[in-house]
């Protein structure tokens, strides 16, 4: 540790300290902009309210894109309840096939647990949802070319919301670096 | 006086450059002090190794899908070293393209005795559990046991085929694909743990049977993890190998010896 501290400057020893004034952190004074948040510390009072309402609206779009990414992961369970319900009706019921409520089932698993994952991972989970959707369709039309245009519009509304939700959680994981974290005055 | 808590030492040798006013920075910084650019710019990224990993998976979906279940193409021992010919030339085409991010997992010096020996123990045991619990669910389910290794038994040496097209062309290619570029692309994408789970999740879905998922998904995590944790595919390459292989020695024990 003191081979360490030889080799480092004292950032605050170096120049006069101030504080951003929209996340806090502490600045050089010579600093124009706040290297945390990129507020215009030094800059005029317009240019320091236009920062302020771009942060609003990247909030806004944020709020937006989590709602996106809520209605992607609810798809994804939908998904799960229906490839089920399909696998018992038809699997145990009409055509008593176990191998195909076996494959259901596995399916619905996989989507709830992806579902579930959406909200710690939401892009890489709805994407893998996405991924899986569009296989299985891709596989039933090999098997049945006439399964492609079966529930076509169901199927178009379905991937619409899981594209929606990748494109949201890569929108929500940008405007989340570079939204700063609100700190509150040292006093 | 009060010392704020993110006062930090900053380590002169590791400063950045801003890319627009080349401005020296403080490590760790999001915004340039002098002129307000953002200075690391992670979004450009993502797409770089999103495409790859998209045209990957479904260009080789889109080669087993005509191969299995197309009636364009017949199910004989040619055609599928024809399809395995095109799946290995893809990969081999990703795996030069992305050979320097791939560089470090293919050295040698990266073996080591005793995990791999630990490796072949655990594959070889979770093998001979697969293999009862894969028959009794096809005893069960289909009242009979699919062999991979009957499609070789009208050529001459079937075992010999059997060797290089069940056990060691999927070890090489099948880890080159899933723990060598696309491991790489989700890594940098996301996490290595999610890598670990995505890369089991992508394994199981190609090998296009549901039921199996119930063993392709924990062995893929196993490799997934050999991969994460040794740095290294060649784990998972022997790994793959060893687990094929004694699957293969209960099939000709079955079909030769029973």
């Amino acid at each position: 540790m003191q081979d360490l501290e030889k080799n480092y400057i004292p950032y605050s020893a170096t120049k006069p300290r101030t504080h951003c004034g929209h996340c806090f952190q502490s600045l050089s004074s010579e600093d124009r902009y706040c290297h945390h948040c990129g507020f215009p510390q030094g800059g005029s009072n317009e240019e320091k309210h236009r920062f302020i309402s771009e942060i609003h609206l990247k909030k806004a779009d944020l709020t937006q894109a989590q709602q996106m990414i809520r209605n992607a992961a609810a798809t994804l369970y939908v998904i799960a309840c229906f490839t089920a319900l399909y696998g018992l009706i038809v699997g145990l019921g009409i055509q008593d096939d176990a191998r195909l409520m076996i494959g259901n089932l596995v399916i619905a698993i996989l989507y709830l647990v992806l579902g579930l994952w959406s909200q710690e991972k939401p892009f890489i989970s709805i994407l893998c949802g996405l991924i899986l959707f569009v296989t299985f369709i891709l596989l039933n039309a090999f098997l049945d070319p006439d399964t492609l245009y079966k529930g076509i519009i169901i199927k178009a509304i379905v991937t619409v919301f899981l594209i929606r939700g990748v494109i949201s959680a890569r929108k929500a994981n940008r405007i989340l670096s570079e939204l700063p974290t609100e700190k509150k005055p040292i006093i | 006086m009060n010392i704020p808590s993110q006062n930090r030492f900053v380590h002169t040798h590791e400063s950045l450059t801003c890319g627009t006013c080349e401005k020296m920075l403080p490590v760790a910084v999001n915004y340039c002090p002098a002129c307000g650019v953002r200075v690391n710019n992670w979004v450009s990224q993502e797409l770089k190794w999103l495409y790859p990993l998209l045209i990957y998976f479904f260009l080789d979906l889109l080669v087993i899908c005509i191969y299995k279940y197309s009636d364009l193409v017949e199910d004989t021992f040619e055609n599928m070293l024809y399809a395995d010919g095109i799946i290995s030339s893809i990969t081999l085409i990703f795996v030069a393209f992305y050979y320097n991010d791939l560089i470090a997992i293919f050295k040698l010096q990266t073996l080591r005795l005793k995990p791999l020996v630990k490796i072949i123990a655990l594959l070889v045991a979770g093998a001979v559990v697969v293999n009862f619990l894969a028959n009794y669910i096809s005893q069960a389910l289909y009242e009979e046991i699919y062999y991979y290794t009957l499609i070789f038994t009208d050529y001459p040496y079937p075992v010999l085929y059997a060797i290089l097209f069940v056990c060691l062309q999927p070890a090489i290619f099948e880890e080159l694909a899933f723990r060598g570029f696309l491991f790489t692309f989700v890594e940098k994408l996301s996490s290595p743990k999610t890598a670990i789970l995505v890369t089991a999740l992508l394994f199981g879905i190609m090998h296009m049977d549901l039921i199996a998922l119930l063993w392709l998904l924990p062995l893929g995590y196993v490799f997934g993890y050999f991969r994460y944790k040794y740095k290294s595919i060649w784990y998972g390459v022997i790994g793959h190998f060893v687990y094929n292989l004694v699957i293969l020695l209960f099939e000709f024990k079955d079909l030769y010896f029973s």
